[in-house]
C-alpha cells in the first residue's frame, strides 16, 4: 500500500483508463465456461478497450462461443501447451498502455475493472491483482480451496500489500503495465507457476505490485480429487522452481526474502509435521489426542475466514467448509513433499502444463 | 497460484501475526511524519483486529482444552506466551539465517540466473496464429 508522498500524482479517469486496456483470456476446451466469462468482461461499469480470446486449438466450440459472446478470438494452428503460452501470443498484438489476464472460467463483478485499474494509475505500479473467490462451493476441494481462499486474501495479502510486497499476482485475474510486461518478457513458460514467476520479476525489476480487495472475481475451482491433484502438482512444483529460479535475485528485497523464505520453511517443515512426525508421535505415545495438532491453529483460521464470510453473509458456509481446509492442508503437504523431491532432490522438473479442469 | 496451496500456516502464520501486529507503529511512524491517510489506517485497524481475534482464539481454545482436560492447567495467558516465545525464536533464528544468505550472496556479487528446465523463455513468435476478428498491433512486425 503506497504511502502519500509530497509529489501528487496525476489521476487519469478510470473509464479512460479502461479504454485502454486489452483483456486478454486463454481458454481450452472453455465452451461451457468462455461464454459467461466474456459477458462478465463485458458488462463491466468501465468496460475495457478490447477483449481477446484465445482458442488454443480447442476441440471443442469454445471460439464460437467466445466470438458469439462479443470478444475477438485468436487460434493458433496447434496448441501452445500452456497457458503462459496461450497468453503471449495474445501480448503480441496488444497496443493498448494497460492489460489483463483472466481465466476463461473466471467471472467479475461488476466493477472489478474499474476497482483493480485504479492503482495502475501509480507509472510505478506494473501489476495489481484482486480478491479471488471460488464461484461454486460444493466438494470437498471446493469448500476446502474456499477456505483457503478467504484466509489468503483477507488476512495474508492485504498484509503483504501494507508493506508493498504481495507474493502473488493471481494469474486468474490481474491488470499489467503493458510496457513493464513486454519488458518483463510477458509470461514466462520456464516455470510452472507463471503468474508467481512474472510477479518476482516485476520486484526484481524495481516495480510495484498491488492487492486490491474491492476487485472480486470467481473462478471455477478444481471440484474432485483428480483435478485438484493436477492443479496442487502444478502449484507445488512452480513454487520450488520459482524460489530456485529467483532465489538469487530476491535475496536483497528483505520482505519477499522473509516472506518467500517463511513460506519455503513451512512448505517444508509443516509437510514433515502433517505427514511422519505426528502420525509417529501419537503412535509412539499411544495417544490420539496429540493428533489434535492438526488443528491447532484452528482459530488462526476461523477468525480471518469468519470475519470476511459474516461480512459477504457466508458464515453458515463457511464455518462449514473449515474441516474441509484441513483435509486440503494435509493433501498440500503430500504435494509439496513430491515437488521438492522431484525437483530438488531428483532433478526432474514439471515441464508439462496440466489445466485444473 | 495464490498463497493458497502452500501447507502450513505454522512459522508463516506467525510473521503475518507479527506484521499485523507491527502495523499501528509503523502507521502511527508515518503519520507524525504526514505520510499516512484515513484508509491506510482503516487496513491497519482491520489487519490489527484480526490478529487480536486469533491471539484472543488461540488462548481461548488453549484454555478450553485445558479445562476438559487434554491439556493441564496454568495460570491465564501462559498459553499464549509459551508457543509464542517459541515461534519469535524460531523466526528470528530463521530469518538471521536468510539475512546472512542476502549478505554472502551480495557479497559474492552473484547474479548469474539459474534456468529450471530449460524451458523456453518466450514464445510470442513461436507460432503460427489465425486472428478471427482481431486487429493485429501495427507495431507487430510480420503481423500487420
Amino acid at each position: 500500500m503506497p504511502e502519500l508522498t509530497s509529489t501528487a500524482t496525476a489521476v487519469r479517469p478510470i473509464a479512460e483508463m479502461a479504454l485502454g486496456l486489452t483483456v486478454i483470456i486463454p481458454a481450452y476446451n472453455e465452451e461451457a465456461s468462455v461464454g459467461e466469462t466474456v459477458r462478465s468482461v463485458l458488462n463491466q461499469t468501465c468496460p475495457p478497450g478490447r477483449v481477446i480470446v484465445v482458442d488454443d486449438f480447442s476441440s471443442d466450440r469454445t471460439g464460437e462461443v467466445a466470438e458469439a459472446a462479443g470478444a475477438e478470438v485468436m487460434r493458433p494452428e496447434r496448441n501452445t501447451g500452456s497457458k503462459a503460452g496461450a497468453q503471449n501470443l495474445a501480448l503480441a498484438f496488444v497496443d493498448t498502455p494497460y492489460t489483463m489476464a483472466i481465466d476463461a472460467d473466471t467471472t467479475l463483478v461488476p466493477d472489478a475493472i474499474e476497482t483493480l485499474l485504479a492503482p495502475m494509475a501509480d507509472p510505478a505500479v506494473a501489476a495489481a491483482c484482486g480478491f479471488v473467490l471460488p464461484r461454486h462451493v460444493g466438494s470437498l476441494w471446493e469448500r476446502g480451496r474456499y477456505v483457503e481462499y478467504l484466509m489468503a486474501f483477507t488476512f495474508y495479502k492485504p498484509i503483504q500489500d501494507y508493506y508493498g510486497k504481495p507474493m502473488i499476482s493471481s494469474g486468474c485475474f490481474s491488470a499489467y503495465d503493458t510496457a513493464k510486461l513486454k519488458a518483463a518478457g510477458g509470461w514466462s513458460e520456464r516455470t510452472r507457476a507463471e503468474d508467481m514467476d512474472l510477479t518476482w520479476t516485476f520486484y526484481t525489476h524495481g516495480h510495484k505490485v498491488r492487492f486490491v480487495p474491492e476487485a472480486v472475481c470467481y473462478p471455477i475451482e478444481p471440484h474432485d480429487f483428480d483435478f485438484m491433484g493436477k492443479q496442487l502438482k502444478r502449484w507445488s512444483h512452480g513454487f520450488v522452481q520459482n524460489v530456485r529460479l529467483h532465489w538469487n535475485d530476491i535475496l536483497p528485497i528483505p520482505l519477499l526474502r522473509t516472506i518467500v523464505g517463511v513460506s519455503m520453511w513451512d512448505a517444508v517443515i509443516a509437510s514433515v509435521v502433517y505427514l511422519v512426525a505426528l502420525p509417529l508421535l501419537a503412535i509412539i505415545f499411544r495417544n490420539p489426542w496429540l493428533l489434535l495438532a492438526y488443528v491447532f491453529d484452528l482459530p488462526a483460521v476461523l477468525v480471518p475466514v469468519l470475519v470476511k464470510a459474516w461480512a459477504r453473509g457466508e458464515f453458515w458456509r463457511a464455518l462449514a467448509s473449515v474441516p474441509s481446509f484441513f483435509v486440503l492442508r494435509t493433501v498440500n503437504a503430500v504435494y509439496m513433499v513430491e515437488a521438492i523431491v522431484t525437483e530438488v532432490v531428483l532433478r526432474k522438473p514439471l515441464l508439462v502444463y496440466e489445466k485444473g479442469h | 497460484m495464490n498463497s493458497a496451496g502452500l501447507p502450513g500456516t505454522g512459522l508463516g502464520g506467525f510473521l503475518y501475526l507479527a506484521l499485523a501486529l507491527s502495523m499501528p507503529f509503523r502507521e502511527l511512524y508515518l503519520t507524525l511524519r504526514g505520510r499516512s491517510s484515513r484508509d491506510r489506517w482503516k487496513v491497519v485497524a482491520r489487519q490489527f483486529a484480526i490478529a487480536c481475534g486469533i491471539l484472543a482464539g488461540v488462548e481461548s481454545s488453549f484454555w478450553l482444552l485445558a479445562r476438559v482436560g487434554v491439556l493441564p492447567q496454568v495460570g491465564t495467558g501462559v498459553f499464549l506466551v509459551a508457543p509464542m516465545a517459541f515461534s519469535l525464536s524460531m523466526l528470528l533464528a530463521v530469518l538471521t539465517v536468510l539475512w546472512a544468505w542476502a549478505q554472502v550472496v551480495r557479497l559474492r556479487g552473484r547474479t548469474a540466473r539459474r534456468v529450471v528446465g530449460g524451458g523456453p523463455e518466450l514464445v510470442v513468435d513461436a507460432l503460427p496464429v489465425t486472428v478471427e476478428g482481431a486487429v493485429p498491433a501495427s507495431d507487430v512486425p510480420g503481423r500487420a
